[in-house]
């Protein structure tokens, strides 16, 4: 009789640890789309492999942001970047806009940010061996992602799709007088379209839509100026404070507020 | 212990070890969120993004602090932006 309950229980505790590992599978964070048609993972992958991993690739991008998101986001309208990479893990951007300039340097050790205007900048060590490692720690620890980051890593196609639920090949199409394979992506909050060269496999244009806001406003980003030829120095990537540049702190997501005032007053009234 | 408990716990030992780490949603819909830019709304209470042209520049070992309207404010960056986080009133 004994017996019978302990083996029963022991059953009962089999099946809800089967429970809880199939629970937990539903809520593991994004593992990418569910649904990925062929020729669209063909363009992706065509894309990712031009621009992933190079030792040396520089472009610029224009990005123009609907009026409704620009607000809510509190960005400019339109920007524009001058993007530097060298795989693995170095970076470095200049992104200005009609009222700032910014610039974000990765050496694969630090990561600063710097305001030209106010000649501000905050660094912070994030040491990684890959560009996707950086990024994924600058996320979780400082909760933003630098723009376009999804085109620095080693692959643009796994950064692009992995919180997409469903990807699409659209079709062939013409955009900025090059012909392009038009691949759409949809996920829970955002669906994105991006234009790819027939011939090149270059990305063109990159257009997300915030889906859950009623007028479904966009950000467009066109790419040009694919530049794979010369290295750069190592120091290329190293942030050197100009002449007169301060340095500030960087807050890290789930700082506390209250700390970041108190240390302050603590600083003045010493 | 039996043959027959022993082989149970080994297989409950087992499938805890391919349980997987759950995230609550909150925390993937703000990452969701980074990726495409912080809502205004999430900027902190008091944070201001720009300061006007008549904010007083104060350096305060080695710190710098603006002053505006009698309140001081420490530039942070935060989200990835310039910010101007309020630290007191003078």
């Amino acid at each position: 009789m004994r017996r019978e309950r302990q083996k029963r229980v022991l059953w009962m505790v089999g099946v809800v640890t089967v429970l809880i590992g199939v629970s937990g599978c539903e809520t593991l964070g994004p593992q990418g789309p569910e649904e990925v048609d062929a020729k669209a993972a063909e363009v992706l992958t065509g894309m990712s492999e031009t621009i992933g991993g190079r030792e040396a690739m520089t472009f610029r991008a224009t990005r123009v942001t609907d009026r409704e998101l620009a607000d809510f986001l509190n960005v400019p309208t339109s920007s524009r970047a001058e993007v530097m990479v060298s795989a693995p893990n170095r970076f470095r951007a200049k992104i200005s806009d009609p009222a700032t300039v910014q610039s974000a340097f990765f050496d694969g050790s630090t990561l600063t940010l710097y305001h030209h205007g106010e000649k501000l900048y905050a660094s912070e060590r994030v040491a990684r061996r890959s560009t996707s490692g950086a990024l994924d720690v600058i996320e979780r620890r400082y909760g933003f992602m630098p723009p376009l980051a999804d085109f620095v890593v080693l692959n643009p196609y796994e950064n692009l799709t992995r919180y997409m639920t469903t990807v699409t090949y659209e079709g062939e199409e013409w955009m900025g007088g090059v012909r392009c394979d038009h691949v759409s992506a949809t996920g829970e909050e955002v669906d994105w379209d991006i234009w790819v060269g027939v011939k090149d496999r270059l990305p063109r244009r990159y257009t997300v839509t915030a889906k859950e806001m009623e007028s479904r406003p966009q950000w467009r980003t066109d790419f040009k100026g694919f530049d794979f030829g010369a290295g750069f120095p190592e120091e290329h990537f190293t942030f050197v404070p100009p002449e007169g540049a301060h340095a500030i702190p960087m807050i890290r997501k789930g700082d506390d507020t209250e700390d970041v005032m108190r240390k302050a007053r603590e600083l003045l009234e010493e | 212990m039996k043959k027959s408990t022993v082989g149970v716990l080994v297989l409950v030992f087992v499938l805890l070890m391919f349980v997987p780490p759950t995230a609550p949603p909150e925390a993937e819909a703000s990452r969701i969120t980074a990726r495409y830019g912080a809502p205004k709304a999430t900027l902190r209470r008091g944070y201001l993004t720009i300061l006007r042209r008549d904010a007083k520049i104060l350096q305060i070992d080695g710190q710098r602090y603006y002053l505006q309207d009698g309140v001081l404010f420490q530039p942070a960056y935060h989200n990835g932006r310039l910010v101007y986080v309020p630290v007191g009133r003078l």
